[in-house]
């Protein structure tokens, strides 16, 4: 059997690394995906007050703070059996809007924009940001900064600093807006819509237009067949801070429908020997092994699964988007890995027509900012979507708030059984018998993991910045015999 | 922002990673140390392109990181400039782009980016456990560590004062 080595994963993980397996006849026979995981997060949690974690946990992560604050502050108010104020849970979204934005724009430029516009096997030396403000202009490449850092100050401003959040408190948020920020916030609201509008515009103009491009999405070997996950509201329309977490299966049909409290009746975690990372899967399935279809357990929470998962957007350009990529991609659910970078543009657009709308709702600049603490603390969930999958914040209390127990699934956990499917089947797809293992072919199979927008808790511990890709190909006996890098 | 500013000592790393926050609290240090004139101090968890908005318009930029060369012993502390730049533990982002990408980025479209760019980095032992202490070792040399770094930082704005810059 030979190995082949993708260590580390370019442009996403540090430490993530690809073992490919191949049969004697050169064939691939299997793929792991191997990342390292923090430890201690219970132990590090246990007693705190529980008030203190949703600060805490921004620490963990500096890609997505204000994910964890938003499902820790929820998860706090559950333990203390409190609702916010409509306007606290007003001000956490918007703040959650601009978020968004933030690390949507980042992915889509920094990240998965070098695969499709500056092309998946363009020498390696171009395929990056730069690569792309070189094919699309430096006016836009301003316009991504000013946009991005637009999206720092909205939560800075309510959030007190923009990866140090302390906006959430149990029963509401410690800060209100007053007239003039809101003012200021609409505007840039209108920016976030119209430069979403442009983002799927260039998304048309590149890939869509683009008949070998489109046809990598629908035909290339990127498509698994899921069951997909994301949080609902009551009208079943996409909701990245508060709802039911819905489960649909493969033909899109809804399997479960579920409070944030019962998710343990309905995901279950494995382990696996060779991974620091768990698996999740729907318990009620139970685990099948790393195998798609109607029977698995395996699903996947991106923003495809969310748009699958859901009867719409909330929002009306969005919902005209949404439709636009169904009827594009032969109708729901979708599985083409590759089309999550679309859903997300979609999500984009969503979150900057949000943030507009919430900053023109009339209540955005009340005054109740807390909801009363009336009851004895003990138990609490709290669940949102980030922006890379459905994020699970669980604390157990004793009777003053003091943390005994916490448990996390965070957003990328949910897909770690997707996404090691997802490398198998494009390795499959891309590596054979007969065919020179190019620098290209390897970063068409780390598409499919790009495609996830993966982040691990240990994102903000990385080296090394330029991450060589490094491929190794080995005899079965465990000898090198080629090598192939890039830097 | 058109103000040309001094220099900035920007301190980098996360603060519940154990080690890994060692930058951070030498930020802290030399800030209330004072001893950096016409310094200011700011502090982040990731690199990547958010690292411009920060840097702009500084003469100086002195980066303080970890590091994990393997090549020496914790405590050890590494300086450099970008040109001859080596990744350290924080200043890239595998979520964005690397530091010096980030660089190039800046300079492409038009931001003030300082014309004397330092990195001091501090070799650890990196430990993915959650935590807000030090290691025995590391705190057991952190005064060592603080006047290395303190140092290289005046030998550096030495550098810088006797540059033009950009």
């Amino acid at each position: 059997m030979k190995q082949v080595t993708i260590d580390p994963i370019t442009r996403l993980e540090g430490h993530g690394k690809i073992e490919i397996f191949l049969k004697d006849d050169g064939e691939v026979e299997n793929v792991y995906f191997q990342v390292p995981e923090l430890r201690g997060f219970e132990k590090f949690c246990e007693g705190r007050p529980v008030e203190e974690l949703a600060q805490i946990v921004t620490k963990i992560c500096g890609v997505c703070p204000g994910c964890h604050h938003m499902a820790s502050g929820k998860a706090a108010d559950a333990v203390y059996g409190v609702e916010p104020t409509s306007t606290a849970k007003k001000i956490r979204e918007l703040f959650y809007m601009a978020h968004f934005v933030h690390s949507h724009i980042a992915h889509f430029y920094a990240l998965a924009a070098p695969d499709f516009v500056v092309g998946p096997t363009a020498p390696a030396a171009e395929r990056n940001v730069l690569g792309v403000i070189n094919k699309v202009g430096v006016d836009i490449g301003t316009e991504v900064i000013k946009q991005r850092r637009i999206a720092q100050e909205i939560q800075a401003l309510l959030g007190g600093h923009q990866t140090h959040v302390v906006l959430n408190i149990p029963g509401g948020v410690r800060k209100g807006l007053t007239e003039e920020e809101r003012k200021d916030v609409e505007e840039k609201a209108k920016g976030f819509v119209e430069f979403s509008k442009f983002s799927l515009k260039i998304f048309d103009d590149v890939v869509l237009n683009n008949k070998e491009y489109v046809d990598i999405i629908l035909n290339g070997p990127y498509a698994l067949t899921l069951h997909s996950m994301g949080l609902v509201d009551d009208n079943n329309k996409v909701n990245f801070y508060d709802g039911k977490v819905r489960v649909v299966d493969t033909n899109g049909e809804e399997l479960y429908k579920y409070a944030p409290n019962e998710y343990t009746e309905f995901v279950e975690e494995r382990v696996e020997p060779w991974s620091y990372l768990k698996f999740p899967f729907l318990k009620k399935k139970g685990w099948k092994g790393f195998v798609d279809g109607q029977d698995s357990g395996v699903y996947h929470a991106t923003p495809l699964s969310r748009l699958n998962a859901s009867d719409g957007m909330a929002t009306p350009l969005a919902q005209a988007e949404y439709e636009r990529m169904y009827d594009t991609l032969g109708g729901k659910p979708v599985h083409a890995t590759l089309a999550m970078h679309w859903a997300r543009l979609i999500e984009l657009l969503y979150s900057a027509e949000r943030a507009l709308e919430l900053a023109t709702d009339p209540e955005i600049t009340g005054t109740d900012l807390r909801a009363p603490l009336d009851k004895t603390p003990s138990e609490g969930v709290g669940i949102v979507e980030a922006q890379r999958g459905t994020l699970t914040h669980h604390y157990v209390t004793d009777d003053k708030g003091i943390v005994q127990k916490a448990n996390l699934i965070v957003g990328t956990t949910n897909n770690n059984a997707a996404i090691c499917m997802s490398l198998k089947k494009a390795a499959q797809g891309l590596i054979k018998k007969g065919v020179e293992v190019t620098d290209g072919i390897l970063n068409m199979v780390e598409m499919a993991f790009r495609a996830y927008d993966p982040c691990f808790s240990c994102a903000t511990h990385h080296r090394p910045g330029e991450m060589p890709l490094i491929l190794n190909i080995r005899d079965k006996d465990g000898n090198l015999i080629d090598t192939v890098s890039r830097k | 922002m058109n103000e040309e500013k001094n220099i900035l000592i920007l301190g980098i790393g996360n603060e519940v990673l154990g080690d890994e926050s060692l930058a951070l609290r030498l930020t802290v240090d030399l800030q209330q140390s004072d001893s950096i004139n016409g310094a200011d101090y700011q502090q982040l968890y990731l690199g990547g392109l958010s690292i411009l908005e920060c840097i702009e318009g500084y003469k100086t930029l002195i980066v303080l990181d970890t590091t994990h060369t393997q090549e020496e012993k914790p405590g050890h502390v590494f300086g450099m400039s970008v040109n001859n730049f080596k990744e350290t533990l924080h200043l890239s982002s595998t979520h964005d782009v690397p530091f010096l990408t980030a660089l190039e980025v800046g300079t492409k479209l038009g931001f003030r980016i300082p014309g004397n760019i330092f990195v001091i980095a501090v070799e650890i032992e990196p430990d993915l456990t959650l935590g807000t202490s030090l290691s025995s070792n590391i705190e057991n040399q952190y005064d060592t560590i603080l006047s290395n770094v303190h140092k290289l930082i005046q030998q550096y704005v030495s550098i810088s004062k006797s540059r033009t810059f950009k």
